[in-house]
């Protein structure tokens, strides 16, 4: 059974994004700073490119150590919006699901993205995909939430940026669940702090 | 001079107290399971040896407490003194941001000051506490210190649980405020994070 993984950054006061995410501003006003770890310092979207070459010391540790044995992914229409589609094609490798109710325009194959509408068929369509690999919840903070909520996630992942934005998206907003966690390794850097936590299961979870 | 530090102990989906939080049940049900690390065994007294002990010994050493109103008057002002010291056995000038005047046992209580505003209430805190920090205590009261600019460290105990519902500690501020980590420590119970604030 594929092990499902949410991984995700966020402000010490809980947003995923800054104020007015939108493509070309794809964490929101400000939210740069939620990925300094991920590029290895200061960035702006002004700046060309968006790889992870610059990632670097415990950033990296972690990045490799969360992202190992992962073969397949879901993303939420809004992050897949906001990113500006990656620019059209999934620099993540294999194919990325986006979860989304508008699967009309589906993207090209060539792309490496696919819609597909619901979360449950979106993970079904994760497993057959992984193939027993691991499955990555990539964001935006609905879709880790109606993970969590369904009880399918095995590992929540959080990098914690030092920066209190003030505004913007909460990653648990709106969520109601008490759950037991328990930290299976930490990692930190200037730039962030990476906590990975297994998600204990309960006996009336479903 | 010492720091004022803003100490908190929060749930990894940010809640520092349960929502039904009031003068019958101080931390709204949830105090066990945000600070069971901090205590020792039977709840009793603080933990002082070890990791977590290292943790609350910072907390103990401080010259002088700020805290909201809602907090002190649910405790009476600690009796007229915050407990400080490894043992609990100083006792810390205690001071209190409020419009309002104090209540009535206030005026038995020559360690409790009440003051106009949060600026104040650290500003007179620290001349209090010396070369020693001060301890800012409630999320409310944090909030406005870390948005009026007079918080230097955010000292965060995030415990591994989820609650889903609660008192947030960021809940009202709507400033940015740019913070550097200053050290973290990694135990099983809880992650602590020292961050300080950038001016």
């Amino acid at each position: 059974m594929s092990k499902v993984i949410a991984a995700i950054s966020t402000s010490v006061d809980g947003y995923i994004v800054g104020p007015d995410d939108r493509p070309g501003c794809g964490l929101g006003v400000g939210g740069e700073r939620l990925h300094y770890w991920v590029m290895g310092g200061p960035w702006t979207y002004a700046d060309d490119g968006r790889d992870t070459d610059g990632m670097q010391g415990a950033d990296r540790e972690y990045f490799e150590t969360v992202t190992q044995g992962v073969t397949a992914g879901i993303v939420g229409r809004t992050m897949y919006e906001s990113s500006g589609a990656w620019g059209g094609r999934n620099p993540f490798g294999g194919t990325l699901i986006v979860l989304t109710h508008r699967v009309e325009d589906q993207p090209p194959v060539s792309s490496g993205f696919l819609f597909v509408d619901g979360f449950d068929a979106a993970l079904e369509k994760a497993r057959e995909l992984a193939d027993g690999g691991g499955i990555s919840l990539g964001g935006g903070a609905d879709l880790i939430r109606q993970g969590l909520r369904a009880g399918v996630v095995d590992e929540l992942a959080i990098s914690t940026a030092p920066v209190v934005l003030g505004g913007g998206k909460r990653l648990f907003d709106g969520f109601e669940e008490d759950l037991e966690l328990e930290v299976l390794g930490t990692w930190s850097s200037q730039f962030a702090t990476h906590v990975r936590y297994a998600v204990k299961r309960t006996t009336e979870a479903s | 001079m010492g720091n004022a530090v803003l100490e908190m102990s929060v749930s990894v989906d940010g809640y520092v107290a349960g929502l039904d939080d009031g003068p019958d049940n101080p931390g709204g049900g949830v105090v066990e399971r945000l600070h069971a690390w901090a205590f020792d065994e039977d709840f009793r007294w603080f933990r002082t040896e070890g990791v977590q002990g290292e943790m609350m010994r910072q907390v103990l050493e401080v010259g002088a407490v700020v805290v909201g109103r809602r907090t002190a008057e649910q405790v009476d002002h600690w009796g007229g003194a915050h407990p400080g010291g490894v043992d609990g056995s100083r006792r810390l000038p205690v001071f209190v941001p409020s419009h309002r005047p104090p209540g009535p046992t206030v005026a038995d209580y020559p360690l409790v000051t009440y003051v106009p505003d949060i600026e104040t209430a650290v500003a007179r805190a620290k001349e209090a506490a010396g070369e020693r920090d001060v301890h800012v205590i409630g999320a409310v009261t944090g909030q406005t210190g870390l948005a009026a600019g007079v918080i230097d460290i955010l000292q965060l105990h995030y415990v591994p649980v989820l609650l889903g519902s609660g008192r947030r500690l960021f809940d009202l501020l709507p400033a940015r405020v740019e913070l550097e980590i200053l050290r973290v420590v990694d135990t099983p119970e809880v992650t602590h994070v020292r961050y300080a604030v950038r001016r």
